[in-house]
């Protein structure tokens, strides 16, 4: 299928073409939010990008192989639309592809599900497949649990300490149905692309967790072509970092498809986080809904977090929402928070959007307190609360669990308020 | 023992334009196994002083004293009131979205016990029992805090947790208003269960009687413009019943 078209204003114009992509000045609406001194080593096309390592988990039902990354991202309908994006794709040779079946259906590699620790590399680029091993999750109803981890821990002992870039290719072919939980941890300058695409009446989540240390920076790319009735649920969860900068795109390939797309992220003193979202309403009677929530706190913590809903002319019988809701816990902190509603026909079903970002909420404080809890643990209760809130929307009882734990861990090593 | 002493309290809300002087100079004493009601029209004060004795942010006490079992509260932070032994059922329980009842009565329960946790085995039956008695099911403790409870479930649950954390004093703000006819007897039975240790103090603010006759006050205060004007037995209020709030109204 071919990349769709996006005539927004608000859109440049996607290509594979790193000089369709020049080096920005940060003047641009795109970069108008981000530190450009910190985003310079992820715009800089001349760094000796390495292909990073992909360590995959998965279970049966689930094919993972190496494919042409140029090739295997368009076929998907990715197509990169911003410099970062543009370099990782043309620095990776490989892309990681991972196709979920529905149950009746045979897997492509089925026949190779017979052991423990089963590994293989695919191409040099440093897949390794394990099935039925370590960090798969239990079966239930139906669902393919299946985790990948595109991990520049382990990308810099196979290739020493250069920036390194990832392609992903996440196929959720007609009626399957599974959950990929994406893993980002250790230090490193890391470009991820990924490509999602959703077969008519797929029903995939994906999970994003941006856990890197301190000084990582991390400019991704996600774009979702969502297939008639398929339904896409794509959480973003960002903790760490020095810099992360997340691009999720989404549009439709039939009616009736629906996308969630939900985000949390907690920014300290030291961080800045942008999370950029795009849904191309291009096809009649799909459904968007956008719920990002952020708590900041420290000197000098920042986020953006910027919504773009395009609803085009054929679109008719759409229904949209987008949110985003910021904390700001300390003093010193500033939370950008930008929702853009385009709309070329007024034939909807809804289109809407909200944004807050407030401080503590008095009342909430003194209702704890005045049950005897602490003011300290009041805040991290409502903090928690505030995560959960969202979390609780998800609907798919394993991803919440696992995100109410990230939630915690990350509350429990909180830095001291200043 | 829970004896609250009020002396000439006055204090203020801060407001938009500045702090609005409320309190005018509050006398008042309940001992504790006795039930006391404050009566008074709107806008007169009383929320002000249950959040002033309670320590709201945005209550300021300015003058006088306030002491449970003798020691003075002003000065003090919300949670360590608590832990004084006072609880504030409020008129508009607040929502916590994401805190979940269980958690938050866990962690109310376990800071007033000076950090020792509930049990375990016993712990989430009470709660449940607890719910039951207020006519609640036992879902309600998965929900989020008062997040999207009636008025009338708000209300229950604000005697739910008097009867968990169970307080030395307990300061019932309107806990009446909001509920139908079945509500309010629940409701009036659960301080009247609270009430029954007999050795713990409730200040009652109601607006109308009609809770009055589940729960029998020992003393009626009545409230006007942040002071008591006049004071009394049950009597009181099955006069304010026949002749609402007017002579005070035109006395001030
Ligand atoms: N947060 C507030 N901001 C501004 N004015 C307030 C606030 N709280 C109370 N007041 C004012 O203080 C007075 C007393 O209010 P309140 O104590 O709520 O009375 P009551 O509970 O008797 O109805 C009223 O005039 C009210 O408008
Ligand atoms: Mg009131």
């Amino acid at each position: 299928m071919s990349a769709p078209v996006i005539e927004s204003h608000l859109h440049t114009r996607p290509s594979f073409d790193l000089a369709d992509h020049p080096l920005p000045t940060g003047h641009e609406e795109i970069y108008r939010f981000a530190p450009m001194d910190r985003l310079a080593p992820l715009l800089d096309a001349d760094a000796d990008w390495v292909a990073g390592r992909v360590d995959v988990s998965a279970g049966p039902g689930v094919a993972v192989e190496t494919v042409d990354a140029v090739a295997g991202l368009r076929d998907a309908g990715f197509v990169p639309v911003d410099r970062p994006s543009a370099i990782g794709a043309a620095m990776v040779a490989q892309a990681t592809k991972v196709t979920l079946w529905p149950d009746t259906a045979t897997p492509l590699r089925s026949a190779q599900h017979d052991g423990v620790g089963f590994s293989a590399q695919h191409g040099g680029v440093g897949v390794s497949a394990q099935h039925g091993g370590v960090g798969v999750s239990a079966q239930h109803d139906g669902i393919n649990p299946l985790i990948v981890q595109p991990n520049p821990v382990i990308l810099r002992t196979v290739a020493g300490s250069a920036p390194s870039s990832s392609a992903v290719i996440i196929e959720a072919t007609p009626n399957s149905r599974g959950i990929v939980l994406i893993e980002h941890t250790g230090p490193g300058q890391f470009i991820g692309n990924m490509a999602v695409k959703l077969g008519e009446g797929a029903d995939l989540t994906v999970v994003t967790l941006q856990e890197w240390d301190a000084d990582a920076l991390h400019a991704g790319l996600h774009q979702a072509v969502v297939g008639r009735d398929a339904h896409l649920r794509h959480i973003a969860v960002t903790f760490g970092g020095s810099l992360v900068r997340l691009q999720t795109n989404v549009s439709y390939d039939g009616p009736g498809g629906v996308a969630e797309l939900f985000g949390l992220y907690l920014t300290d003193g030291h961080q800045y986080q942008e999370h950029r979202l795009f849904v191309d309403q291009n096809q009649p009677k799909t459904t968007s809904r956008v719920d990002y929530r952020g708590a900041l706190q420290g000197q000098g913590a920042r986020s953006a977090w910027v919504g773009d809903v395009l609803i085009r002319r054929n679109a008719e019988g759409t229904d949209s929402y987008e949110q985003n809701r910021n904390l700001l816990l300390t003093p010193g902190c500033v939370a950008e928070s930008v929702p853009n509603l385009e709309i070329e026909t007024g034939n909807i079903v809804g289109a809407g959007h909200s944004s807050a970002t407030g401080r503590f909420d008095d009342e909430q404080l003194f209702y704890l307190q005045s049950r005897g809890i602490p003011e300290n643990e009041a805040r991290r209760l409502i903090v928690q609360g505030f995560f959960f809130d969202i979390i609780a929307r998800i609907g798919v009882p394993d991803v919440e669990r696992r995100l109410r734990d990230a939630v915690n861990a990350e509350l429990k090593y909180q830095p001291e308020e200043d | 023992m829970a004896t609250l002493v009020i002396k000439g309290l006055t204090a203020d809300v801060e407001t938009e334009t500045g702090p609005k002087p409320i309190l005018k100079g509050v006398d008042l004493d309940v001992h504790d196994g006795t039930v006391h009601a404050i009566m008074g029209p709107n806008g007169s004060g009383k929320s002000t002083l249950a959040y002033a004795v309670a320590g709201h942010p945005k209550y300021h006490i300015t003058g006088g004293s306030v002491t449970l079992d003798g020691v003075e509260l002003s000065g003090m932070t919300p949670d360590q009131r608590a832990k004084a032994g006072l609880y504030l059922g409020m008129q508009y329980p607040v929502e916590v979205p994401g805190v979940s009842v269980a958690n938050f009565l866990r962690t109310a329960k376990t800071a007033l016990d000076g950090g020792v946790a509930p049990k375990v085995r016993t712990w989430p039956r009470e709660v449940n029992a607890a719910l039951a008695r207020l006519g609640l099911d036992p879902d309600f403790a998965m929900r989020s805090v008062n997040e999207g409870f009636s008025g009338g479930e708000k209300k229950r649950a604000e005697i739910v947790q008097l009867e968990l954390l169970n307080p030395g004093f307990a300061i019932l703000d309107e806990i009446d208003s909001g509920l139908d006819i079945d509500a309010v007897r629940e409701v009036g039975e659960g301080i009247n269960r609270f009430a029954a240790q007999g050795d713990r103090g409730v200040l009652l603010i109601t607006h109308y009687t009609r809770i009055l006759r589940y729960t029998v006050p020992d003393d009626v205060h009545i409230f006007v413009d942040g002071r008591i004007v006049e004071e009394g037995g049950p009597e009181l209020a099955d006069r304010l019943e026949k002749e609402g709030y007017e002579r005070y109204a035109r006395a001030v």
